[in-house]
């Protein structure tokens, strides 16, 4: 009965379009107040989610991320891009790809990757003649790279969840990131050759050597970040922050798109974007807390085992499951709830935690893109001056290609142990 | 007091970004003091670690009027206006009164903290605790001015296309 008012309240305040957070709040609520417990837990609850170690490393990442964007990284990135896939028959449109994947080495979230590149890309891949929504569809199925390739605030939140080392989890979502951008460039490539879109002519060699000059200071900030996290030297929070001292020194004095009079605003934006977080993943850890002492977490473990305990099915289960909450709730919350109790079934399976929790993100960050309520499809249709409709359409064949990516995720533990196994032993 | 409600917001974002600059600073003399000195100070990463619970507490009010503290809007998308801006500023209203509500508990967890001090810095803890009620009082003063938003119908549309440059 409490269970059902604490999911009922939930679900109402979305609904209502309260936000996020003060949803889970306003249910966790509802049910201490119900079961006359005090509400002292709450502040209580909340002060423990948010001070925890790990998450010291959000708002470097994302300081550094914006410090990037604001020196004038976008350009930069889609230069080479362009110079590297352009000459190819859907040019921009692999281009965009490309773009999604070096920006993800940069930025840790998918939104700011869809916002960022989308802003350039979309009116750019309009003027040189492709549909609309083909090119807010191709931005938003591409910003699900964003967290795959590190850094990535749903892999911090994750290591914060189970104790999983920050840096093992940026290098288990590295090699299905690559895959996604793969999968999305022959799915762009084939559409582009049956419906005959623009190519760039080969720009020369010299150009490429341009390019790749022009982002190399963007390349080296991925480079910087995993060398700081594998070195066993740094922790997450030191790596972020020198990151964003990397980024404010390219930013003023090599690629000098970046005035002093911007720092105080790209400071506050990420100073209120960490805020954001860290208040959803306060509010989500007290929600959290009641459901483990309700023993949800193995009520539902008993439950999927009672029903099967053969591993492949499982996987499938789990993946229709995250895939379903991915598409209509927001990430970090569904991470923060769902996490643990699934992760008791997939380790009762033996699923690897590493790799659990790779295709755990991955599933949420396809939910992004997917119809009804992908925020990537909102913003890249917004940016388009699109309805929703013809962009869902638009992005089919893309989501497509990303559930044969999850598929491959999901059923090879390789794909994303291998390199963390490699870098840190097993 | 329009004027009172920009002064007061100013002070919010600087202390805000004094925050940040402490946790930047904090963690940046945590690197700096390894690397380079003999000994490294305890005490950094209890004051970064300190620093972030204040700017969450000082960034969440601010985050929920500019709408980085996500909602779903599907639901209420599909109302005529007339009626969207109704629910909208009932929901604002609603968030206000529920932080309003969860001061008086966060005041009673900070007052646990008189009697506890951090192992580094030697600090009383009710100081640290108190980012709960500030995080409270914070919700519910913005809450109160993104119904006044709401009303006018002003609410900030996050991931605006011009924002994305």
């Amino acid at each position: 009965m409490s269970v059902a008012l604490l999911f009922g309240v939930f679900v109402l305040g979305l609904v209502l379009g309260v936000p996020v957070a003060i949803s889970l709040g306003m249910a966790s609520a509802a049910y201490l107040v119900f079961n006359g417990m005090p509400i002292v837990v709450i502040p209580q609850k909340m002060f423990a989610g948010i001070d925890v170690f790990v998450l010291l490393s959000i708002p470097g990442f994302i300081l550094a991320g914006n410090l990037m964007n604001g020196g004038g990284i976008t350009e930069r990135i889609i230069r080479f891009a362009n110079a590297v896939v352009g000459w190819i028959r859907g040019g921009l449109g692999l281009t965009n790809i490309g773009g999604s994947m070096l920006f993800a080495g940069v930025s840790g979230t998918a939104v700011a990757d869809a916002a960022s590149l989308g802003g350039v890309l979309i009116p750019g891949m309009k003027k040189a003649g492709y549909p609309a929504d083909f090119s807010a569809a191709v931005t938003s199925a591409s910003s699900t790279i964003g967290p795959m390739i590190p850094p990535s605030v749903p892999m911090i939140i994750v290591g914060a969840l189970t104790g999983v080392s920050v840096g093992r989890m940026f290098l288990a979502g590295a090699v299905p990131g690559l895959l996604l951008g793969l999968g999305l460039m022959i799915t762009c490539y084939l559409i582009s050759r049956r419906r005959g879109y623009p190519r760039q002519p080969w720009q020369g060699w010299g150009e490429l050597a341009r390019a790749f000059a022009g982002a190399f200071w963007a390349l080296a900030m991925t480079a910087l970040i995993l060398a700081g996290l594998m070195s066993g030297v740094a922790t997450p929070s030191e790596t972020a922050i020198v990151a964003s001292l990397y980024a404010l020194v390219i930013g003023l004095f090599v690629y000098r798109g970046l005035q002093l009079t911007d720092l105080p605003r790209i400071l506050f934006n990420s100073a209120v974007s960490s805020a954001a977080i860290l208040t959803l993943v306060g509010f989500a850890n007290v929600f959290g807390w009641i459901l483990a002492s309700e023993r949800i977490p193995q009520m539902l473990a008993d439950a999927v085992l009672g029903f099967t305990d053969n591993k492949i099915l499982i996987i499938l289960l789990l993946n229709l499951l995250l895939l379903v909450v991915g598409s209509f709730m927001e990430t970090i919350a569904a991470l923060i709830i769902l996490f643990t109790p699934l992760m008791a079934v997939a380790v009762a399976v033996g699923i690897d935690p590493v790799h659990f929790a790779t295709f755990a993100v991955l599933n949420l960050m396809i939910g992004l893109s997917t119809p009804p309520v992908g925020v990537c499809l909102f913003v890249c249709a917004n940016i388009a001056r699109l309805p929703l409709g013809p962009v869902i359409r638009a992005v089919m064949p893309f989501l497509a290609a990303n559930l044969v990516v999850l598929l491959l995720v999901s059923f090879i533990p390789g794909l994303s142990l291998w390199l963390p196994n490699l870098v840190f032993g097993e | 007091m329009p004027r009172l409600l920009s002064l007061f917001e100013t002070a919010c974002r600087v202390v805000l970004g004094t925050a940040f600059l402490v946790l930047a600073g904090a963690v940046l003399l945590q690197v700096v003091s390894r690397t380079f000195l003999p000994q490294s100070p305890v005490w950094t990463e209890e004051l970064s670690r300190f620093a972030l619970l204040y700017m969450a507490a000082l960034g969440a009010g601010l985050s929920l009027r500019s709408g980085d503290l996500v909602n779903v809007d599907l639901a209420v998308a599909l109302l005529p206006a007339s009626v969207r801006r109704i629910v909208d500023t009932l929901t604002a209203l609603a968030v206000a009164g529920f932080a309003a509500w969860l001061i008086q508990p966060s005041l009673a967890f900070m007052a646990i903290g008189r009697f506890q001090t951090s192992p580094a810095l030697g600090l009383r803890m009710d100081w640290v605790f108190a980012t709960m009620p500030l995080v409270m009082v914070m919700l519910a003063v913005f809450g109160l001015i993104r119904a006044v938003d709401a009303w006018r119908g002003r609410l900030p549309t996050l991931f605006d296309p011009v924002e994305g440059e």
